[in-house]
């Protein structure tokens, strides 16, 4: 016989030196978790609006009564340099525990998911002497990439996006931080910048929120601290994630509610607006009125760059894609990861007739009293052959409860479907 | 000698691996730190052991540490002994075990029966602490051990107080689902208890310089409820909190609210203690 016993455990990895970490320390004991309380990642999940991303930052209250958090100057502090970018990392740890005839343990395994990664931001950080207690904001790891500028003239004129991209995030701070490799930089669409100079002096967060928009692509930092950029395409590995509703009856049901159903309306733009140039569809615009988007890129100068780039993201977001909230249990929704295929079976409740039977395929038999069509209830079904990907992401670190949002995949009406 | 009463304290254990006590085990090795924790579900276990297999622990501590207990929380050892280290591996002294009479030269053991060792002797210095573990109570099982504590008793207590609300705490999370059933996600499991001195008697001071004692303690202390009493004799039925396994490290929560029963000042005390389990 076995046990599961779920907690949650926190790691600091301090750095040593400037572009240096050392060894991780688990503060799990030190941690007051009730002020962490959720942590979430989103990709174009703001209503009326694409091309944020976010991965969230976290406020931690922890137990600071033997020093340990103070700074480097302190002794008992665990952080030998400045603790400013310190890494902290959340898990998710399943432990089974194999228990003998007596029910006495006589071993145990663990199984850890990371559910968050960041790096303390320690301009925020607050002591309470009188609590003995200290305050953390923790950014998630993208945020490095906000403490670095695009040295004048690093990106120049005629160059491609994703060179401008690679040139913005291959520097030592980011580098010692995330995993960078030029084989993931890879964008939906590519395109010549005009104007590199717009770029000199920028946050380098800026310039490539401002590059990313416009190649209809997405950054990603995986849970191997890797930087990927990529298209808004679903990924295809790993497999799709089943969410299974209360009528589902032949699946264990993971689903504790589901909502805000939608038929993405809000997110749907038929016409993007740059500065000199302006990109639409104007079938869709007589269809459903129209919706745009404006779009600063001053940075692009040649229309036909700016027809094919408007063009891409009007694909991206001209047709209304289904969306919809889930909140799950944590030790299924650990799982979840930005851009993952789900799939949901919430059907309409099925009864038959009081008194009679359902008509099972292969038994029942046309106009048979016993096995009468059978009644429907409820009011809306999604079809498991709805394919969805998974644009935001928020685990609750007190309720062990996970809340996705998905949003139906595909570019065209009649993609977005499982065959 | 032979040691009886209720509830037992003791300090911290001495020999846990976060405050520097290091173990090494002739199998299972991997494993073996996992009896320097305080999880007792994460087990040492040898590996390919049978009854004519000794199988020796070693806990070294930081540095030279003094003390007059030994626990040995979940075992299934038949055959074993304990030593220390003085200038060469010695037993230890005045030894009573769980019931109250020497089990053998030192702490030797030939047909232990229990799931929790307990040994009370001679004060000690040492910094290294042997185990040698020949026999299961099953025959050719795997040895293990849950948790290695090496302590020095603050007292016991004479008299018997309360204890109210043994709650043994599984931490769950509670989700209901859309059909209306339940997922209930369960956590590490954690102690609670209160321990209510009602019209006792100012008599009993040394139960009342303890409790105090305790109260004043900023350092978690071990609460061994059962007091290493077990058996049909003791109890109708073991319940989680008075199992020998159940030596937990706490703190008193709450601020008692003292009195003197109807006020009388030579008259019986009321005092309720509150104690939760604490990281140590």
């Amino acid at each position: 016989m076995s046990n599961i016993q779920a907690t949650i455990q926190i790691f600091t990895t301090p750095r040593i030196a400037i572009n240096t970490y050392g060894t991780e320390i688990d503060i799990t004991d030190f941690v007051d978790f009730e002020s962490i309380g959720e942590i979430r990642e989103f990709i174009d999940s703001e209503d009326y609006d694409f091309g944020l991303f976010s991965f969230g930052e976290l406020s931690i209250t922890v137990n600071n009564e033997g020093g340990e958090f103070n700074g480097p100057e302190d002794s008992r502090s665990i952080f030998p340099f400045l603790r400013d970018i310190a890494k902290i990392k959340i898990i998710y740890r399943e432990t089974t525990v194999t228990l003998d005839a007596n029910d006495q343990p006589i071993s145990s395994s663990d199984s850890d998911t990371i559910l968050y990664q960041g790096i303390i931001r320690d301009e925020a950080t607050r002591f309470d002497p009188q609590l003995d207690v200290a305050t953390l904001l923790v950014l998630s790891r993208d945020s490095i990439i906000a403490q670095n500028k695009v040295s004048e003239g690093a990106i120049a004129d005629a160059s491609l996006a994703s060179d401008g991209i690679k040139t913005i995030l291959n520097v030592p701070r980011i580098t010692s931080l995330l995993t960078f490799d030029p084989a993931k930089i890879v964008l939906d669409q590519d395109f010549t910048i005009d104007d590199g100079s717009f770029f000199d002096n920028l946050n380098s967060l800026d310039a490539i929120k401002n590059l990313l928009l416009i190649a209809n692509s997405v950054l990603i930092i995986n849970a191997s601290d890797e930087i990927e950029v990529k298209s808004r395409d679903e990924d295809t590995v790993p497999g799709i994630m089943e969410f299974v509703g209360r009528y589902q009856t032949d699946k264990e049901e993971n689903i504790i509610d589901l909502t805000e159903f939608n038929n993405g309306f809000h997110r749907m733009f038929n016409s993007i607006r740059f500065e000199t140039f302006e990109s639409n569809d104007t079938g869709h615009i007589e269809e459903f009125g129209l919706r745009q988007r404006q779009i600063t890129a001053s940075f692009l100068t040649n229309t036909a760059t700016l027809g094919t780039v408007g063009t891409s993201m009007l694909n991206e977001f001209k047709v209304p894609k289904f969306e919809l909230f889930t909140r799950t249990f944590m030790s299924f929704g650990k799982d979840a990861s930005l851009l993952r295929r789900t799939r949901i079976f919430y059907p309409l409740k099925l009864e038959p007739e009081i008194g009679k039977f359902f008509p099972y395929f292969g038994h029942a038999v046309y106009n048979d009293a016993d096995t009468p069509y059978p009644q429907f209830e409820g009011s809306i079904e999604i079809s498991p052959n709805i394919a969805f990907k998974i644009i935001e992401r928020t685990h609750n670190i007190n309720t062990f409860e996970t809340t996705i949002k998905h949003r139906q995949t595909g570019k065209n009406f009649g993609e977005g479907y499982y065959a | 000698m032979s040691f009886g009463g209720g509830i037992k304290f003791f300090e911290k254990s001495k020999s846990l691996e976060v405050d520097g006590s290091t173990i090494v085990a002739s199998s299972g090795d991997a494993s073996s730190s996992n009896a320097l924790n305080r999880d007792i579900f994460r087990v040492w276990r040898s590996v390919g052991t049978d009854d004519t297999t000794t199988e020796t622990i070693t806990i070294t501590f930081p540095s030279s540490t003094t003390f007059d207990r030994i626990l040995c929380i979940n075992v299934n050892w038949l055959d074993f002994t304990i030593e220390f280290d003085s200038g060469g591996f010695t037993d230890f002294t005045s030894v009573i075990g769980l019931d109250g009479a020497p089990p053998g030269p030192g702490i030797t053991e030939t047909a232990f029966a229990d799931d929790t060792a307990y040994y009370e002797f001679d004060s000690v210095t040492t910094t290294i602490v042997k185990i040698q573990v020949l026999k299961t109570q099953v025959v050719d099982d795997e040895k293990f051990l849950s948790q290695f504590i090496a302590t020095t008793e603050l007292g016991t207590l004479v008299g018997f107080p309360t204890v109210d609300s043994v709650i043994p705490s599984r931490n769950s999370r509670v989700s209901t689902v859309t059909s209306g059933r339940t997922n209930v996600v369960k956590s590490l499991q954690t102690f609670s208890f209160q321990v209510n001195f009602e019209t006792f008697p100012g008599s009993f001071s040394s139960d009342w310089n303890l409790i105090f004692d305790i109260y004043d303690r900023s350092d978690p202390i071990l609460v061994w409820l059962c007091g290493g009493n077990r058996g049909s004799t003791k109890f109708s039925f073991e319940i989680p909190g008075y199992r020998l396994i159940d030596a937990i490290p706490m703190q008193i929560t709450n601020a008692p609210e003292l009195s003197y029963l109807n006020n009388v000042l030579i008259g019986p005390i009321n005092a309720p203690f509150s104690f939760a389990e604490v990281v140590q």
